[in-house]
């Protein structure tokens, strides 16, 4: 029965819902990512600026200490005297420091001329201050790069050495270099932990881009790892972005080293926004799920009692006369849906009913039109009168009684057809009045006045005759000699009226209105009734049979009908 | 309209599924990190240590958990097979290994290899099928280099004594090979007397010692491991022949540096151990990620120094660790 292409009602709603709720969701995630994103870079640039800054600063606080250090060095050597007590202090300094690891005066062509120092000094001495490469900075410092302390015994360590030119005296020599030898782990404390994200890291380098140090100076050192340090120098500030990497450079105050930080966009950018795609992803699905149990819920509550409404009209459909129906709960829409269909159910089955009463009604009537047609008594009369007739020789009245006979009871069968041309009607109420003329021995004068332009018009069978059997059986009487009925058929608009008039007895209007609703329970005939429920029947409640009576005036039936043909227009029977 | 629900509501399930897995895979990250075993010849030397210091590096970089163990002796094939074992035992998922004995060794690696462990070795070589990576020097080539770094330092070295280390083990015939090839392709030199000691610088010391006297023209000693570079440069330094007996050893500690430094030690054949170890655990991580190595010979470089060049800027950074050592 249904097709099963069509898309339901329920599976258009899901993907109607599916469609706005997908589209809403990539929208929201295309605009969510690219602001995300864009948030999230501008934020990793910015972090990775702040942290390097702090630790610039920390490490301009670091050298800016240094310089007050190899001040308070010197300071020292030109005014103490006494070089014990030199020693001790020196000593007490390089012991406070902890990543101090040397003091030590050289002679400008770089011989060690003395030394203060956490560790015992090598007897022999093969190093020597190499300050070949370094420039002298603001403060009047030389900054080496990393190198290895050759000084003591079994033990190498990596230092800076920071250098000083001043006139001491007590060394014989016009001028001399004071050296700092620091170690990294105070430098290393500050720089390892710089770093955005978990790849990100920071490294210091020089003016000339070596490096001074490294996270991962090991690694580069033996040639594992390489950090491509030169092109720095050239650079200036600034935050230097290639592909996925992005590099910060950022001079340190006081201070001719520079902080370069590395960060990784992949990580500080992809990473999270991944993550946050992927919440959005299960939330998207959760939500997916959810919006489809809701909507599959709704269709419960939509579609389930459409459905069952459905299946209601299909049972009505098979069986409406029998069918019980049972109002279908739901919301509002379906509730009036369902009162209605109740309603109509209601209506239907009243029509059926009604229907089936008037084709009951019908039958009964049209049997009992017929049944009175061939009414016994009428039978026996009228083939009395014929045969007396016979007998007394007036053999052209009885054909013409015969005649008349014969195409009475055929227009009354009419081969079963209940609506026949008014002519045949005429012919028939004709008939019938001869019959009843011969046998009333022209008690009664009867004339037609017909309209010929409906002659063809269709009307009930058997309508004239019960009226003017009535006329003839109680219009006149015994006594009326001079009685007359006057048929009349003519056209009124698009209906019809045919009248039947006679000049009898009359009756009171109450008598009348008894005539219409009286049941035929005469023996004899059937009755008005019979010819007014007929027409209602067939034409409608505003047809049918009027009376109009006066009392020793006469009375006029009047049938009322509607015109109408067969479909050919052609004269049957 | 079932029909389509159906299949809406299965592709709903599919997107719940996937996104679970999406969260399944987010937390495996955060499961044990693997184990990797790494098995030495002993854990005393610099040089291992150096080595340690580069595992620690990378396993930190790499985010894997690692154990360091090797005999107390480097010639203790025995402990180191046992310690194999037990590895396997508990589950290591890579070894790295630097074997003490080439051969004994070999039906434990099979064995491990086929119990689904991957192996690295470094630095000496084990003679087993399926090793995944070999990282290390090549040791012929370093022979060679003392060869020619002891004839261009001395160019009128004649007789040579050779002090080598366990004969069982890979790297040190290697070394012996290269050196013995090019002194016998140069033709100048000869080396007079071969004599192996275990890596113990007393017993080589004693043995040096012995050498020296039997050998007293002497122009050159070599030798091929760290322990017995220290072993010797004591002997030498005991003999006071440091003028005359010019020394070629291997791999540096603070000791032999400064031996170098004071003349009793002329040239040293420095390794990368650092990289040695940094590489095995790189490596070590891409097989635990079930990808296919870049390279499965890996050679590190090495270094000839002398007392001139040893504190140049590129020497100083191989000779000494950067990072305290472990």
């Amino acid at each position: 029965m249904r097709n099963k292409r069509t898309l339901t009602l329920s599976g258009l709603i899901i993907l109607l819902v599916m469609a706005v709720t997908g589209s809403i969701v990539i929208l929201s995630t295309w605009i969510f990512t690219t602001l995300y994103t864009d948030a999230l870079r501008s934020g990793a640039a910015t972090s990775s600026e702040q942290s390097l800054n702090q630790a610039a600063s920390v490490i301009s606080n670091y050298t800016a200490n240094t310089n007050q250090l190899m001040r308070r060095v010197v300071l020292e050597l030109e005014r103490q005297t006494d070089s014990g007590e030199l020693g001790e202090t020196l000593s007490t300094l390089v012991e406070m420091r902890e990543d101090l690891c040397n003091i030590a005066v050289y002679s400008l062509n770089g011989d060690l001329l003395d030394s203060w120092s956490s560790k015992q000094v090598r007897k022999q001495v093969t190093g020597r201050l190499d300050l070949r490469d370094v420039e002298v900075d603001a403060n009047g410092l030389y900054i080496t790069p990393p190198h290895v302390l050759n000084l003591y015994k079994d033990y190498y360590p990596w230092v800076i050495t920071i250098a000083c030119r001043s006139q001491l005296s007590r060394y014989g020599v016009k001028e001399v270099f004071v050296t700092l030898d620091l170690q990294f782990s105070t430098i290393a404390a500050y720089i390892d932990d710089v770093g955005t994200g978990t790849q990100g890291y920071t490294f210091l380098i020089d003016q000339k881009g070596r490096l001074v140090y490294h996270p991962q100076q090991q690694l580069i050192y033996v040639g594992i790892k390489d950090e491509d340090t030169l092109r720095y120098a050239e650079q200036g500030d600034g935050v230097y972005t290639e592909g996925n990497t992005q590099r910060i450079v950022h001079s340190i105050p006081q201070s001719r080293w520079r902080l370069v930080g590395v960060s990784y966009l992949n990580e500080l950018v992809e990473t999270p926004r991944n993550a946050a795609l992927r919440m959005i992803f299960i939330v998207g699905s959760v939500a997916l799920i959810l919006v489809l149990g809701v909507a599959a819920f709704a269709m419960k509550l939509v579609s389930a009692p459409i459905q069952r409404l459905v299946a209601q009209m299909h049972r009505f459909e098979q069986d409406a006369t029998g069918f019980q129906y049972q109002p279908v709960s739901g919301t509002q829409e379906i509730a009036v849906l369902s009162d209605s269909f109740g309603h109509m159910v209601c209506r239907i089955q009243e029509l059926i009913e009604e229907v089936r009463h008037d084709q009951e009604t019908l039958q009964k009537t049209e049997l009992k039109a017929l049944q009175a047609q061939i009414n016994p008594h009428f039978l026996y009369n009228t083939l009395d009168s014929i045969q007396w007739m016979c007998e007394v020789g007036r053999t052209t009245d009885a054909v013409q009684m015969v005649g008349a006979l014969a195409r009475l009871f055929r227009i009354s069968i009419s081969r079963g057809a209940e609506l026949i041309p008014i002519r045949r009607e005429i012919e028939h109420a004709e008939s019938y009045l001869i019959i009843q003329k011969f046998r009333y021995k022209d008690q009664f004068q009867y004339r037609f006045i017909v309209d010929d332009t409906i002659l063809d018009c269709l009307c009930s069978k058997i309508t004239l005759q019960p009226i003017i059997e009535n006329a003839i059986l109680h219009g006149f009487g015994e006594f009326v000699d001079a009685g007359e009925i006057i048929i009349e058929v003519r056209g009124d608009g698009t209906d019809v009226i045919m009248s039947v008039t006679d000049n009898g007895v009359g009756m009171e209007e109450e008598d009348c209105r008894q005539l219409l609703l009286e049941q035929e329970d005469r023996a004899s005939g059937i009755g008005i009734k019979n010819v007014n429920d007929r027409n209602q029947i067939y034409f409608g409640e505003q047809y049918g049979l009027v009376i109009k009576s006066e009392p020793d005036e006469g009375t006029c039936v009047t049938v009322r009908l509607p015109k109408t043909w067969r479909d050919d227009r052609a004269p049957s029977i | 309209m079932h029909r389509l629900y159906k299949i809406l509501l299965c592709s709903a399930v599919c997107l719940a599924l996937a996104s679970g897995c999406a969260l399944l895979e987010q937390s495996a990250q955060q499961i044990p990190r693997p184990w990797v075993a790494v098995i030495v010849k002993s854990t005393q030397s610099t040089f291992w240590k150096t080595v340690q210091s580069g595992v620690k590096a990378a396993a930190n970089e790499y985010n894997l958990q690692y154990t360091f163990e090797g005999p107390l002796s480097e010639e203790d094939a025995e402990t180191q097979n046992q310690m194999i074992e037990d590895a396997v035992a508990k589950g290591a998922k890579v070894i790295v290994l630097s074997a003490i004995d080439a051969e004994a060794s070999k039906p434990t690696i099979e064995h491990a290899i086929q119990a689904g462990v991957k192996v690295i070795v470094m630095d000496s070589d084990v003679k087993a099928e399926g090793i995944s990576v070999r990282v290390g020097t090549d040791n012929y080539a370093a022979g060679q280099a003392a060869a020619n770094a002891l004839l261009e330092a001395r160019p009128d070295t004649k007789r040579i004594g050779m002090v080598g280390f366990d004969v069982r083990t890979e790297n040190g015939q290697a070394r012996e090979r290269g050196f013995t090839d090019a002194i016998a392709q140069d033709g100048r030199a000869q080396i007079v007397e071969q004599i192996h000691s275990p890596s113990d610088s007393v017993q080589v010391q004693a043995a040096t010692r012995a050498l020296l006297r039997r050998q007293p023209k002497l122009d050159a000693v070599v030798t091929f491991n760290e322990i017995t570079t220290l072993g010797v440069g004591h002997a030498i330094e005991e003999m006071r022949c440091k003028e005359r007996v010019h020394v070629v050893g291997f791999d540096n500690n603070v000791v032999s540096v400064g031996m170098l430094e004071s003349g009793e030690i002329d040239t040293l054949i420095v390794q990368n151990p650092f990289a040695m170890g940094y590489l095995c655990m790189s490596n070590a991580a891409i097989l635990l990620a079930n990808r296919s190595v870049l390279e499965p010979e890996i050679t590190t470089e090495i270094r000839v120094v002398s007392r001139d060049n040893m504190y140049s800027e590129e020497n100083q950074r191989f000779l000494f660790s950067f990072t305290e050592n472990p």
